[in-house]
């Protein structure tokens, strides 16, 4: 039995080693599409110099359909960075954070409320813990690609995103909205188990001196009154501040027929510009954030 | 979840190993029991409710038979000889009515949850077409995971009792677990009650060699599964579903292509499955055996799903050509037609029985039935044209060990096959054989040149190189297991230094070349959803 | 038990069925010459052949089929 346990152990401890080391290889070396890095356009908070994003915001798709940091700096002079990938669940939302934090130390952090929806099976910390750790899972298939510097080079950021993190798109595709937003007292349940994602965050963000702040994005097919009220109830029992979008119509102006790309589901940059200013509007009005326009550290955003 | 994704392998599996290890052995059966309902919730939600009436149902169906029987063995005890040809006639036929209707009410839910809604939908065409106004409403129904599966296996259950092939259980437990035993609950193999409820029973203790064994079985599956059938699923399904935009010649390579697919997905969650059945000591019927050697569509039936080819040659095959009509007519026509063609003509009519219900258990479409149709076709005049060939070969004096001979018609066979996949998956009929028509008259392989069926496709060349690699290993390893050589044991049997390495290849080979993650879509096994 | 040949021989020839044990496994007998064997040995033998007995083991070699056929006729 024991020769059996030895047997295990040293099996395991060569299948890490080499686990390491294949994920060593396979780690894109640069943040760039070009060098195999997933997710280039949130990625790209990676190569920004450090210290300079006062906004990090994070969420699903929605986030980076409707908000343009660009604009907000132009209006404002306030820095942010959009970190939303498609279907982000809560746990890389988190990572995102986690990986931001290590060069940045934003004042306000804003969550996109649609993620808290998703559900994730019971294998997603476990997929996110690896791909952190043993990025082999995760870029396995750029055996395809590989380079000579991907063998002996360093791992070294450079691509910087202009857009930084705003998915830019100028189709028109018109909904009806129909039953969108249509009152109502209940609530939709969240997961238990992204309840406590948020929590996790939560605590993180107050560590690090940073505020966390829920905002919806509008979305005639995503987005429920049923779910405003149970993202509302949790904001409240947490004291985190909630704006949603999709309530505020009469001040954003959200036009179904011109202002989405893909009937209702997301804005395009109509939609985003509006929904920007309202929430430029409202970081400008907080009074913590910097206008940096001027400062010549910061040259590279004009 | 499913066999081959991370769920069921590092966490479910694993967890259910260590937990039945932990328990005292009278107690393990409960392990695998509960841990077989959980995969059941997980994959059926509230449906789990079918499976468990499907128990509780021929666990009563079993004792009514048995008390049927009890009754009877005493009676026989105390009868004169005379009495008891008598006595048996009278209880066989109180038998039978217990067998019927424990058939029927589980073949009727099947039939209500699977094909309700095909045959008022071809009534609905009918009426319409004779201009009867009248119109059903089609309700679709929900259908738990597995059910075409452990219907078969409670069907072959009562049938056994019935024949007194096995004694009713009185163990509710056994049963349940012999019926939603987790592996094999998604896609088989259909396991009959002597197969496996004993075994399952036992709560052996989970050995080191048992280990070893089934893990090296399910590494060989995974890679069947995730690094070949996986990787050409977008490649496929593009071809089946716009086969008019491509040239013959790559509808031809799709088709192919999918039953490659087919093969290795299906074969591969087979050895996962009775890998993992290993890992608990319970060995499970095989449900394939190299059926690309086969050398005639019948063989193949025997090496391809085997259990499904089985339950229907032993519980509708001969049931039916040995019912008392269609032996006489056997008796009969052999008088007239001679010992090759009086046979035929009753086997004939259990042969058509069993294809078209092997169509339609594979799906509620004519495509289906059109599948089973097919195969009954090729096998019928195989049998007719069969006294014809002996004759001509005869003359020709080829002989039927020739090499040449016995090539020839696997490739025949292997054609054949890959014609009647065509139809499987093709979305009508009518598509299927506008494909073949498209192979036919348009064989050319232009888009190939230009390299444009390449990457647009989901598939690069790197792509294909893989699967071509994939596919001669997994030949390599067919031909050695036709050859009957244990590969097991050879592994096993080497120096330690070769051995991990060979295990390292594997677990390295699905990690880097398996078609998982952000490039791919999850593939949902092709068999569960029968 | 040479009735049993003979009829056997008659079904499909060329068989030793004297020597041969894997009659089933190794196709010597396919369903058809199982079916109008079971038809000719009920009649010959005066049973009635279950389809629960329509197994390998029952019909792999002359031995085995001349034993289903007494003990079938022992249970009348």
């Amino acid at each position: 039995m024991k020769k059996i346990i030895l047997k295990c152990t040293i099996f395991c401890t060569i299948f890490l080693i080499i686990l390491i080391i294949l994920s060593h290889i396979v780690v894109p070396k640069n943040n760039s599409k070009e060098a195999g890095m997933e997710d280039e356009l949130a990625n790209g908070i990676l190569a920004e110099p450090e210290n300079t994003i006062d906004v990090l915001v994070v969420g699903d798709s929605e986030s980076y359909s409707s908000y343009v940091p660009r604009e907000i700096w132009n209006e404002y002079g306030i820095t942010s960075y959009v970190c939303g990938n498609p279907k982000q669940p809560l746990s890389r939302s988190l990572s995102f954070i986690y990986k931001t934090f290590k060069t940045q130390k934003p004042k306000i952090v804003m969550l996109e409320t649609n993620t808290i929806y998703r559900r994730r099976s019971l294998m997603y910390p476990l997929y996110e813990l690896s791909d952190n750790i043993l990025p082999i899972f995760k870029y396995h298939d750029r055996w395809k690609t590989l380079t000579k510097n991907d063998l002996f080079g360093k791992v070294d950021y450079t691509t910087i995103q202009d857009s930084k993190g705003y998915y830019y798109s100028d189709i028109i595709k018109s909904s009806k909205p129909g039953k969108y937003m249509r009152r109502s007292k209940d609530e939709r349940k969240i997961p238990k188990s992204n309840k406590l994602y948020i929590k996790i965050m939560k605590k993180y963000c107050e560590k690090n001196g940073a505020k966390l702040v829920f905002y919806s994005a509008p979305s005639s097919k995503n987005w429920t009154y049923e779910k405003h009220n149970g993202v509302q109830a949790l904001a409240d029992s947490l004291g985190i501040e909630f704006i949603d979008l999709n309530l505020k119509n009469n001040e954003i102006n959200i036009n179904w027929n011109e202002d989405s790309r893909d009937k209702g589901d997301h804005l395009n940059y109509n939609g985003a510009i509006k929904v920007t200013k309202y929430l430029g509007k409202y970081l400008y009005e907080k009074n913590i954030l910097t206008d940096h326009r001027g400062d010549p550290n910061y040259q590279e955003w004009n | 979840m499913s066999y081959s994704d991370a769920t069921y392998l590092v966490l479910f599996l694993p967890l259910t190993i260590l937990i039945y290890n932990l328990m005292p052995q009278k107690h393990r059966w409960k392990v695998l029991l509960i841990a077989s309902y959980i995969f059941f919730w997980c994959i059926s939600k509230k449906l789990i409710i079918f499976i468990i009436f499907s128990t509780f149902s021929i666990h009563h169906f079993g004792l009514w038979l048995k008390s049927i029987q009890e009754e009877r063995n005493k009676l026989l005890k105390e009868a004169e000889k005379e009495s008891k040809k008598a006595i048996r006639a009278e209880y066989l036929k109180k038998q039978r009515k217990v067998l019927l209707l424990g058939v029927l009410i589980h073949l009727g839910i099947l039939l209500v949850l699977k094909y309700s809604g095909f045959a008022l939908e071809n009534l609905n065409a009918l009426f319409a077409m004779i201009k009867i106004p009248i119109s059903f409403s089609i309700t679709k129904y929900m259908m738990p995971i597995g059910i075409s599966f452990y219907t078969l296996q409670a069907i072959s259950y009562i049938t056994d009792v019935y024949h007194e092939k096995i004694q009713a259980d009185r163990n509710l437990g056994r049963l349940a677990l012999f019926m939603t035993f987790f592996p094999q609950i998604m896609e088989g193999p259909i396991c009959r009650y002597s197969d496996t409820a004993m075994q399952l029973w036992e709560g052996k203790k989970v050995t080191y060699q048992n280990l070893k064994s089934g893990l090296l079985r399910i590494g060989y599956g995974i890679i069947k599964k995730i690094v070949i059938a996986d990787r050409l699923n977008i490649f496929v399904q593009t071809i089946f579903e716009k086969y008019s935009e491509f040239d013959g010649g790559i509808v031809a390579i799709g088709v192919i292509l999918y039953t490659v697919q087919l093969y290795m997905d299906f074969s591969g969650v087979m050895d996962i499955v009775i890998g993992s059945g290993e890992i608990f000591g319970i060995k499970m019927p095989e449900n394939f055996r190299q059926p690309f050697f086969s050398k005639t569509i019948s063989e193949f039936w025997t090496r391809w799903h085997i259990t499904l080819g089985a339950f229907f040659r032993d519980y509708v095959f001969y049931p039916l050509s040995l019912s008392e009509p269609l032996k006489k007519l056997t008796t009969k026509a052999r008088k007239k037609l001679g010992k090759h063609y009086g046979p035929l003509i009753s086997s004939s009519i259990a042969l058509f029985c069993v294809w078209f219900c092997n169509g339609l258990w594979h799906g509620a479409a004519w495509s289906f039935i059109f599948f089973g149709m097919y195969h009954f076709v090729l096998i019928l005049t195989g049998n007719i044209i069969e006294p014809l060939v002996n004759i001509v070969n005869e003359k020709l004096h080829i002989k039927k060990e020739n090499w040449i001979y016995k090539t020839l018609q696997i490739i025949r066979t292997t054609i054949l096959v890959f014609i009647g996949e065509l139809f499987f998956e093709a979305k009508t009929v009518k598509d299927g054989f506008a494909m073949l028509n498209r192979i036919f008259t348009q064989f050319s392989f232009n888009g190939i040149s230009t390299g444009a069926i390449l990457d647009k496709n989901g598939m690069d060349l790197k792509d294909f190189i893989i699967v071509g690699i994939g596919i001669i290993f997994v030949y390599i390893i067919s031909i050695l297991k036709e050859k009957n050589v244990d590969i097991k044991k050879w592994v096993f049997g080497q120096k330690i230094v070769i051995r991990w390495l060979i295990y390292y290849a594997i677990i390295f080979v699905v990690i880097i070349l398996g078609a998982y993650g952000m490039n791919y879509i999850p593939v949902d096994p092709m068999y569960a959803g029968f | 038990m040479d009735r049993l040949i003979e009829i056997l021989e008659e079904i499909e020839d060329g068989v030793d069925y004297k020597n041969c044990k894997t009659l089933i496994d190794d196709h010597y007998l396919d369903s058809l010459s199982i079916i109008s064997l079971v038809a000719e040995l009920e009649d010959e033998f005066d049973i009635t052949i279950p389809t629960v007995e329509i197994i390998p083991e029952n019909f792999n070699s002359v031995e085995s089929m001349w034993k289903l056929i007494t003990r079938l006729q022992e249970e009348g």
